[in-house]
């Protein structure tokens, strides 16, 4: 076996283990997102985190949304607790303060519980007479160099 | 202005937390309309609220009307209590008219408060 032989052998191994190592890759690649287009396919989301990217959307602003829908709800209870707290001073109390007490505390609930729903709303009409745009805080674009967002084609697609 | 909304790289945007007063789609018209029907909704509350205090004042009142017996200062409070408690009903009634008539002698359009906030809207 001269040199020659002996480095073809070689190249030819190597060759072999990296056409392979190269298969395997593919095949997972290919396993982990069906729907490969690129050269080297996309990054699949992990469980749980692909159920936030249904309709191309990157998530977080849904993650947000839920976040501030569970927000809402704890402050809806704490609303029904501070209401029952009220009307145990109203019970329990002696001097004539109470009633003033009281109303406050019921007032004050329901004002933070009305603003709390509608904060939507106040966001978008803030927006409006601000930006004048009313989905510029909750449609929020993020436009980076070149792209543009409207069209969502990157800078050197054709 | 239209958007496409699936190639937003944020997505469709925040979900609303109430769907009653809150638009299902944010553009311009619809928040503005939004916040015309909470401003209607606070009134039409209001007016609830104020009708049913009524009730329960012009009983209170009648009650001590029947219980203050010759005591002739308790028959005036009571009487007093009972026309309060009117004129305020019916000058909540009236607010939204009153309101209609000062709008209109300061020019601005209080009713249809629609296009005085679109008026104010910078353009984009």
């Amino acid at each position: 076996m001269n040199r020659r032989t002996k480095l073809k052998n070689t190249l030819n191994k190597s060759l072999f283990f990296l056409s392979g190592f190269f298969s395997v890759m593919l095949t997972k690649v290919q396993l982990v997102a069906a729907q490969t287009t690129d050269v080297f396919g996309e990054i699949a989301p992990p469980p749980g985190v692909d159920q936030y990217n249904q309709e191309a959307d990157i998530g977080v602003i849904v993650f947000a949304s839920r976040i501030i829908n569970f927000g809402a709800i704890v402050a809806g209870i704490w609303t029904l607790i501070n209401i029952i707290t009220a009307g145990w001073i109203y019970l329990t109390a002696n001097d004539s303060s109470a009633h003033e007490k009281v109303g406050n505390k019921i007032l004050n609930s329901v004002i933070g519980l009305a603003i709390i729903a509608l904060s939507y709303t106040i966001a978008g009409i803030i927006s409006l007479l601000i930006f004048g745009d009313a989905t510029f805080i909750l449609n929020p674009e993020i436009e980076s160099v070149g792209t543009n967002v409207r069209s969502g084609m990157p800078p050197w697609a054709p | 202005m239209s958007k496409l909304l699936a190639q937003n790289p944020l997505g469709s945007g925040f979900k609303r937390t109430s769907d009653s007063y809150n638009p299902e789609v944010v553009t311009n018209d619809s928040i503005v309309e939004s916040v015309v029907n909470i401003i209607s909704g606070i009134i039409g509350i209001i007016t609830v609220v104020g009708a049913i205090f009524f009730i329960v004042y012009f009983f209170i009142a009648a009650f001590q009307w029947v219980t203050s017996g010759d005591d002739s200062k308790g028959v005036e409070t009571a009487r007093n209590k009972m026309l309060q408690g009117v004129i305020g009903l019916v000058v909540m009634v009236l607010g939204y008219s009153f309101i209609g008539i000062i709008g209109r002698i300061v020019g601005i359009d209080l009713i249809n408060l629609e296009d005085t906030i679109m008026n104010v809207v910078p353009e984009s």
